[in-house]
């Protein structure tokens, strides 16, 4: 496991400070790859899914400044991530499942340079555990930054997965103490 | 012709050898299936030209003998095969399923009576594809990442040959006899014919860009691949390995099977978020078939097509023959890999996303078993293998 001390999304920008490759539509590496990280947290998890259940807000993100959308939490429904660090992030509801609370969402569009995957997307699953504690799931799936064969170092595979499972850390981390800290 | 109708007990990439060829020519007579724009053309050997106007020209001679009398003893073959695998409760007990795992890497053998795994294969640099030869005998597995065709003998579960390759391996469909090996490359824009005997590239051939998905017709003829970032399928000439011409799909074509017993190609069309169906010797394309977000392969079984769509995690179901949908069915996260049971009573995906390999009946469309395969299930190809 990566431990990330301070916010993944500034720590992707550092990894990612790069020329800027032509977005082609599309295209990808030829491995999809796979990140899962989770908390447990010393709550009920209707109190979490409160905090993390609405598509429209995601401000339980640390480097997320301002989330504007539109569409609720119905399929199709969009929303824009503007980051602290002046970042964008086009995103998708595809699945919402509010008595199950999970949801699944995609990137549309985000510069490598943010986040240096393609064709990302992600689930977001609470657990119930024992004595009303609650366990978070947060998996991704995406292709790694660079979408040819043979990358350089900071668009390939390993790339890609540090800076989704840094990102997962670190927010994850963050919820617990947030809620656990009563906030 | 009704009486043809009970030889087509299963349209399939997966009928066995047992089928034989002579269950799977093309008839002269309109297609048993009949209906609406699925008819197979009359006149096979007339030249017609090739669909969209994409083509080399001419439509290609079919290869196979064309049948123009199907003899009744011919038909009484083809039923008594049809009836024994019918109707033998045992005829295709002992299937397995040979699973990619790409982040795990590993392949799979999933015994399909009892959904558990019966053996892991260790294969190095993410395995993707995998077509398993007919007699089942072999299974071949690409690795994207490390650019390898490896050769498992099946029986063994072991990995017998590594294969190097080139670009990005991706697709793979063996030849009916059991060779050559066809292998798309992802970056190169072209397909590797590789003996598994020697180990060496007997030859490529230049198709269109980022071609993915390839099967080759059960009499051996024709290869077609999926070239996902031309938006067409590729049709070869097995023979001669020229390119006969090529069809024009929705957006991003992904997984290609082929229905051999009506002589059609379905392609699952990624970003199109719907299925091409496209005649195997014409490269006219007969429908585009809408289905759900973000569809990655078809399997044909029972009169129907199932395609995984990776975004919705479900299976879209349509009539194979009229094109009308019958609904779709939860699978998991990321359905991506799809096959038939060599009777079409059951149908196989795995989900890439969360580890669960599924079995659905094709015919009440629930589900009725699953597995852990391991990391990552891909099963891109023809991973069913049969009886021993």
């Amino acid at each position: 496991m990566i431990k990330i001390s301070n916010s993944g999304w500034k720590t992707l920008a550092l990894a990612c400070s790069l020329a800027a490759l032509p977005q082609l539509a599309m295209a990808h590496g030829p491995s999809r790859q796979k990140v899962t990280e989770t908390v447990d947290i010393n709550a009920p998890c209707a109190k979490v899914w409160a905090k993390v259940g609405n598509f429209q807000d995601m401000s339980w993100l640390p480097a997320v400044a301002k989330t504007e959308g539109q569409g609720g939490n119905e399929k199709g429904a969009k929303r824009t991530l503007t980051l602290k660090n002046g970042g964008v992030v086009e995103e998708s509801l595809e699945k919402y499942d509010g008595e199950a609370m999970s949801l699944f969402y995609r990137i549309d569009r985000v510069d490598v340079k943010v986040l240096p995957v393609t064709n990302y997307s992600s689930w977001l699953t609470l657990k119930p555990g024992e004595a009303g504690k609650c366990t978070v799931e947060w998996k991704g799936a995406f292709y790694r930054g660079y979408p040819n064969n043979d990358p350089p170092p900071d668009l390939n595979d390993e790339t890609a997965v540090k800076a989704v499972t840094g990102l997962y850390r670190s927010t994850l981390d963050a919820l617990k103490k947030s809620i656990e800290g009563g906030s | 012709m009704s009486r043809w109708k009970g030889k087509s007990c299963n349209g399939s990439r997966q009928m066995p050898a047992s089928g034989s060829i002579e269950a799977h020519n093309p008839s002269p007579q309109p297609s048993p299936h009949g209906r609406g724009s699925s008819a197979v053309p009359v006149e096979r050997a007339s030249p017609l030209p090739w669909g969209e106007g994409q083509g080399e020209g001419k439509f290609p001679q079919f290869k196979t003998p064309p049948a123009a009398t199907p003899s009744r003893m011919r038909f009484r073959a083809a039923a008594a095969i049809c009836g024994a695998v019918l109707f033998s409760a045992q005829g295709f007990a002992g299937e397995e399923a040979f699973v990619t795992c790409q982040n795990g890497n590993t392949v799979a053998v999933v015994d399909l009576d009892r959904m558990s795994v019966a053996a892991r294969v260790e294969i190095p640099g993410n395995p993707v594809g995998i077509a398993v030869t007919p007699d089942g005998t072999r299974a071949f597995v690409t690795s994207s990442e490390g650019k390898t065709l490896s050769v498992i003998d099946a029986a063994q579960r072991k990995a017998i040959k590594t294969i190097r390759l080139k670009g990005g391996p991706f697709g793979v469909a063996v030849h009916p006899s059991g060779s050559p090996v066809y292998v798309t490359d992802w970056f190169e824009h072209r397909i590797f014919v590789v003996s598994p005997q020697t180990g060496n590239i007997e030859a490529e051939v230049s198709v269109g860009n980022s071609p993915s998905g390839i099967a080759v017709s059960v009499d051996g003829a024709t290869i077609v691949t999926a070239d996902r970032d031309s938006d067409q399928l590729s049709f070869i000439d097995a023979k001669s390995l020229t390119v006969r011409g090529s069809a024009k799909t929705g957006s991003r074509p992904f997984g290609v099977t082929i229905d051999d017993s009506t002589h059609r190609v379905f392609a699952a069309n990624v970003a199109g978020n719907s299925v091409t169906v496209a005649d195997l010797g014409t490269g006219k394309v007969l429908a585009e078939v809408k289905v759900g977000e973000r569809p990655y392969a078809v399997a044909l079984a029972s009169g129907k097509a199932f395609v995984t769509n990776q975004y919705a995690g479900t299976l879209s179901v349509f009539d194979a023959q009229t094109y009308a949908p019958l609904g779709e069915i939860e699978t998991g996260q990321y359905p991506e890999g799809i096959a038939a049971s060599g009777d079409g009573k059951f149908i196989y995906v795995a989900n890439w996303f969360d580890d669960r390999f599924a079995k659905i009946d094709a015919v009440s469309l629930k589900a009725t078993g699953k597995v852990d395969p391991g990391n990552g299930p891909r099963a891109f190809g023809a991973f069913i293998r049969k009886a021993p």
